[in-house]
């Protein structure tokens, strides 16, 4: 029984008596407090690597919805996340669009690209989906990188765009500091959250988990395969454009190496596998986890160690794979929920015992 | 009674092996019809074009008066078909509870109602295990009625239970064979395939008896029993003195 209860993924330890308010709600609190506040008063380089942690752990956020919750593996995100960055900046460079408006005429574009995408990539399955998605990816960033323009406007090749800096103004999404890069990179990863979190719990997270666990028995309960799968590609390829445009006005530098390039891609996927994947936190669990390792062995060792950050992201991810192979948010879940039990449990005894003294 | 189902010289050939040869036949609306045959005799491949999992090489499958032997598979569902597998196939991650909604989200996107059929059918198929445990980790017996109870949250007129009660003990075979008599009084045509003849016999409307790909007999229960074909292809001798 007790091997059993353990094996139940998130399972709250059940209790006697009503839950308090807070009860499974704590920790969240006590995080959005935390990711709220924790900028104010830090280094710049300190704000550099938190903003880094939202950007990414929105980014595999987005992955997460079609890939984690569909259970395919997509190595090709870094495409449709660097049509979402060229977009919002040519229209900036070329046509004066706020990155506002372009942010979100880059992510229909990319969304309906991703379908497309889909179309013939869907009929593989396993790593035949996966070399698709890489060998499409692949083919952009060639493509981008020896194309001086597009529709007549230049992307300047393998140099890449640098993005005008308009002024410290809202209105073009363009600030002097980060504090407001890292507000806007927060709500964002706040939406993302609740749009995976109202998925998990209606029609569309039962069918896109269904279809991770038995395509053929989905099928049989006459879910459309191919219908759901492009639904995840369109909403996932929205946001992970939208993070592009992010990222451009954040760095005010694209280029097809950096954006389109296959290590953005893993650098993606590994942080939602190793986070947790088909679960609402699992990404951002997995961010928070490894992009302030890897920042921090890059300036440490960048210079007498390079490429250090990439071995411990091996070690890492084998670890995982060997030891949690659902991902860390599991168990950070059940601590959580360990602790939650711990604290409300010695409260509610505390509540007896004085109804029973008195 | 009218036909729900018909089967006109149905044909599937794998490559040069004829797995199913020229079968024709009626299923009633309400009845229970057995399958059944030996090891290879085409009763799951019958099935599964039935189901359209696969399309035969010649020959027509009406429903209900349409033609669907060429209807895609993700289309039987809303169909009324619903179909368990011989090998069963939870959604391992689900709780058995959410494996039942998958089934119960066909045509709706209300999750309330949905949750609450879901908890129906799971009173209605007589399940022992907690509603919330994951799907993976429970009995024989609760997988094979987890089947039954997803394809019936798909509210099926025609349900096909591909051999549903195998593995299981004799107590539990009699608990699916309450349930599929359940099912069938709320109006649901079943077509059962079974290696347990005893148990097949005793709560079928009608047996279809399937050797080498094509059909040796075809009648009632006592009928199929009685038979010399059926006893000596599938049936053997014992089986007559069994019954006597």
């Amino acid at each position: 029984m007790n091997k059993q209860d353990e094996k139940l993924p998130g399972a709250a330890p059940v209790v006697d008596g009503k839950k308090g308010f807070l009860e499974g709600k704590l920790f969240l609190l006590i995080f959005a407090v935390l990711f709220a506040t924790v900028p104010l008063g830090m280094s710049s380089f300190t704000q550099h690597i938190l903003v880094l942690v939202l950007f990414y752990a929105f980014c595999a956020s987005a992955w997460n919805i079609l890939c984690g919750y569909i259970g395919v593996l997509s190595l090709g995100h870094s495409a449709l996340m660097g049509i979402g960055a060229y977009t919002t900046t040519l229209l900036l460079v070329h046509f004066g669009v706020s990155p506002w408006i372009g942010m979100f005429i880059g992510a229909f574009l990319t969304g309906i690209v991703g379908v497309l995408i889909g179309f013939p990539c869907f009929r593989m399955s396993g790593p035949y989906f996966t070399l698709t998605t890489i060998a499409f990816a692949e083919l952009l960033r060639v493509y981008l990188e020896n194309t001086k323009e597009i529709f007549g406007m230049s992307t300047k090749g393998a140099s890449g765009i640098t993005v005008p800096y308009t002024g410290d103004n809202v209105a073009m999404l363009s600030f002097l500091g980060k504090i407001p890069f890292y507000y806007l990179m927060l709500a964002l990863l706040v939406i993302i959250l609740l749009i995976t979190w109202g998925i998990d719990r209606s029609k569309l997270g039962y069918y896109f988990v269904a279809i991770r666990s038995d395509a053929d028995a989905a099928e049989s309960l006459g879910i459309k395969l191919l219908k759901y799968k492009l639904i995840g590609m369109f909403i996932s390829a929205f946001f992970i454009a939208i993070a592009g445009a992010f990222y451009a006005q954040f760095f005010r530098y694209i280029n097809p190496t950096r954006i389109f390039g296959l290590d953005m891609s893993i650098r993606i996927a590994l942080i939602a596998v190793v986070g947790g994947q088909g679960k609402i936190f699992g990404p951002t669990i997995g961010a928070v986890i490894l992009i302030p390792i890897t920042e921090l062995l890059s300036l440490y060792f960048g210079a007498t160690l390079p490429g250090l950050h990439l071995f411990i992201y091996g070690v890492v991810m084998v670890l995982v794979v060997l030891f949690m192979p659902k991902g860390i948010n599991d168990y950070v879940m059940r601590l959580f929920s360990w602790l939650e039990g711990l604290l409300f449990g010695r409260i509610r005894k505390a509540k007896e015992t004085a109804r029973t003294n008195s | 009674m009218t036909n729900i189902l018909e089967l006109r010289n149905v044909t599937k050939q794998f490559g040069g092996l004829v797995a199913v040869n020229d079968v024709t036949t009626d299923i009633e609306e309400g009845s229970i019809v057995g399958l059944i045959g030996p090891n290879g005799a085409g009763k799951t491949t019958l099935f599964n074009m039935i189901a359209n999992y696969f399309h035969p090489t010649s020959g027509t499958i009406h429903y209900k008066g349409n033609d669907i032997t060429n209807v895609k598979v993700d289309k039987m569902a809303k169909l009324g078909i619903a179909r368990t597998f011989q090998v069963t196939r939870p959604f391992g991650d689900m709780s058995i509870i959410d494996n039942i909604m998958v089934g119960g989200y066909l045509g709706t996107n209300n999750t309330k109602d949905v949750r609450k059929k879901a908890e129906e059918i799971y009173e209605y198929v007589a399940m022992t295990c907690n509603p919330l445990q994951v799907a993976s980790e429970v009995t024989t017996v609760d997988r094979k009625k987890l089947e039954v109870g997803r394809a019936l949250a798909t509210a099926p007129d025609l349900l096909l239970l591909d051999e549903v009660m195998a593995g299981c003990n004799p107590q539990e075979k009699l608990e699916l064979v309450e349930c599929a008599r359940k099912i069938r009084e709320s109006g649901v045509t079943i077509i059962i395939i079974e290696h347990d003849i005893k148990t097949i016999m005793s709560c079928s409307d009608k047996i279809i008896m399937l050797d080498r790909g094509s059909k040796l007999v075809e009648g009632l229960p006592q009928e199929v029993g009685n038979d010399p074909r059926a006893i000596s292809a599938y049936l053997g001798e014992d089986y007559v003195h069994v019954e006597g």
